[in-house]
């Protein structure tokens, strides 16, 4: 690899941050070259652990879409249009579906007791994870071995052997208390006062923790992710285990 | 597996230390650039190699601890980006460097315990 395909390489590796800080970073790079004349890659390291190292700690903008083969700019400019059109009808889905002023921290909410038929009740088998997508989803525990959960969606939550797959819905669920896997992607969670230990891997999602007066031991692992207000404890009885890539993660506070 | 323990250990370390070398550096000159600031560590004992010293300057310039301006060199050449110690950075050293010799003071204290 020359010097000149090495820049290229770490402009790529580098699209998310803006424009300004990444042209400062190149030329920064290149006034090396000129004054040393070395090379790059030898001196530098690969462009991808260099561009790690640049990246670390900072929050990404959306990648720029490549310029590719004969693709004019007016093809980029129509696709620039379709992906925003796209992004906030994102955007207002999950706002239209998380926007609410239930206290979701009350866990003596009148509705949580109803016995309405809008509730759904399943058995649940340890080893089985919640995987949630593109959704609004508040978690209580009860003492039953089942799962409960009540959602506004024209997509219904399935269940398999494996997981409770829940897809664009608004859903209160009651969970078991058996140690639980969750993922979930593009959602709004809210955990309110968990009593199991968690293994969750979030992405682009929202998770605000209700700890009502109990204490948890946070072990937690970021990537380009915003983390507010969790303290760890080691007296805790649960751990709460949390992989995260672009997600925002605070404490829940009644809105 | 012991070595890359202690690489992991050494890096720990050096991150902290290097901050605190480049702005007590950035205090004495006023104003440096990178292939300087190279030099300057490594005469000193602290070699370091460019994948870090860069970043690095990065990191503390988005701190605040650290401004830049580009200077065209006056014999020509490429414009080099020349770094200072900002307002927020020459508050932080004396903090810094006051930690730096209380943990330098604790490991003295703690070598000279006996059994």
């Amino acid at each position: 690899m020359n010097n000149d395909q090495y820049i290229a390489a770490l402009k790529k590796a580098l699209a998310g941050l803006d424009s300004a800080s990444r042209n400062d970073i190149i030329k920064e790079i290149q006034s090396h070259e000129a004054e040393t004349g070395s090379s790059l890659l030898e001196h530098f390291g690969s462009p991808e652990a260099l561009s790690e190292q640049y990246l670390e700690g900072e929050v990404l903008q959306t990648p720029v879409i490549e310029k590719v083969g004969d693709f004019g700019k007016e093809m980029f400019l129509w696709v620039g249009i379709l992906a925003s059109t796209m992004v906030l009808a994102m955007v207002f889905f999950i706002w239209n579906v998380s926007s609410d002023d239930f206290n979701y921290a009350d866990e003596s909410a009148v509705e949580l007791d109803s016995t309405s038929a809008e509730w759904v009740t399943k058995d649940w088998v340890a080893g089985m994870s919640l995987d949630i997508e593109q959704s609004s989803a508040v978690l209580y525990w009860h003492d039953d071995p089942t799962v409960r959960w009540q959602c506004n969606s024209n997509a219904l939550p399935v269940i398999d052997a494996e997981k409770l797959m829940i897809r664009q819905s608004r859903c209160l669920i009651m969970m078991p208390k058996i140690d639980t896997k969750i993922v979930a992607d593009q959602t709004h969670i809210v955990l309110v006062r968990p009593q199991v230990s968690l293994d969750l891997n979030i992405k682009q999602t929202s998770l605000r923790i209700a700890e009502n007066d109990t204490l948890y031991r946070y072990v937690v692992n970021t990537n380009r992710s915003k983390l507010d207000g969790l303290k760890s404890s080691d007296e805790a009885q649960y751990t709460i285990k949390i992989e995260a890539l672009g997600a925002n993660i605070s404490l829940y506070e009644e809105e | 597996m012991e070595n890359t323990t202690y690489q992991k250990w050494l890096a720990q370390l050096r991150k902290g230390y290097l901050e605190l070398c480049v702005l007590i550096v950035l205090q004495r000159k006023d104003s440096s650039y990178g292939f300087e600031l190279l030099q300057l560590l490594g005469n000193a004992g602290l070699p370091i190699n460019e994948g870090t010293l860069y970043p690095l300057l990065n990191r503390m310039f988005k701190n605040g601890w650290l401004t830049s301006h580009w200077v065209t060199p006056s014999e020509g050449g490429h414009p080099r980006r020349h770094y200072q110690l900002s307002d927020k950075g020459a508050e932080l050293l004396p903090q810094m460097l006051e930690t730096f010799q209380l943990n330098q003071h604790a490991v003295d204290v703690l070598k000279e315990l006996t059994s």
